[in-house]
């Protein structure tokens, strides 16, 4: 009988090419685990954008490592990106105010404002010299 | 990800993009989308109704070019169709307020030629 973890990890580095193969890694385990989806697709845009803002925020070398782990509940999906990186809480990030002209709309922080607005929950630790961000999405049973 | 074009008439073109609109399908296509947005002949439709994945850095392009357009008296509105994950994306990030968004692409054409 062949019983799948609830849990299911994966290392990146800190490069954009890594991008996609992080999203497909998401896809593949969250698929396998049940996890419907439309809220694959939240936490796949939460990956593409918390990984954007580590890669502009954290100054880490091109070979140094993300950790992404996803744990998957009755209802619920949480993924967690773990970086050693200079200390980056978005959970208090400033937001993109929503424009009012084009001409006042900023190019900055919309990614920050698809984040909280995608996840139901966001969790920030910076632990030993580590960022861990926790991007949590629920779902009601079918 | 790609980019194509259809010219509807003399004053109109429409964009098509479709695929995965991050970082990398962003890339790809960007400087295309400047230039088919900038020698559109006076007015754009942007046709996102084939785009599964929008990342802020496609928002980013987009914008860029609707305010290219707007600063030389043109003009770009969207068109999403049945595409409510791109639609929730826009109207989230209050880009649907700056940028005109339709489901209907002959009622997006004709928005774009008013």
């Amino acid at each position: 009988m062949n019983v799948l973890a609830h849990s299911a990890a994966l290392v990146l580095a800190a490069q954009v090419a890594e991008l996609r193969r992080a999203a497909a890694w998401l896809h593949a385990e969250a698929g396998a685990r049940a996890v419907p989806d439309e809220d694959i697709a939240r936490l796949d845009l939460c990956l593409h954008e918390a990984l954007a803002n580590v890669l502009d925020h954290s100054g880490l070398a091109a070979d140094a490592e993300v950790r992404l782990r996803l744990q998957v509940g009755d209802g619920s999906a949480t993924l967690t990106l773990d970086d050693g990186g200079a200390p980056y809480d978005l959970t208090q990030a400033v937001v993109a105010a929503r424009p009012l002209t084009l001409e006042d709309t900023e190019p900055g922080g919309l990614g920050v404002l698809m984040l909280r607005s995608q996840a139901d929950q966001l969790e920030y630790e910076y632990i030993d010299g580590s960022n861990h961000l926790h991007i949590t999405v629920r779902w009601s049973a079918a | 990800m790609t980019i194509a074009y259809t010219d509807i008439n003399d004053t109109l073109r429409r964009v098509s993009l479709s695929g995965r609109l991050d970082i990398a399908g962003t890339d790809a296509i960007s400087l295309q989308f400047t230039a088919l947005t900038a020698s559109a002949r006076q007015r754009a439709v942007v046709d996102l109704s084939a785009v599964d994945f929008l990342a802020s850095i496609g928002i980013r392009a987009i914008v860029a070019n609707a305010r290219a357009m707007q600063q030389r008296g043109s003009r770009m509105v969207l068109f999403v169709g049945e595409n409510g994950p791109v639609a929730k994306t826009l109207s989230t990030t209050g880009i649907d307020a700056v940028i005109p968004m339709f489901n209907d692409l002959a009622k997006a054409e004709e928005a774009a030629q008013a």
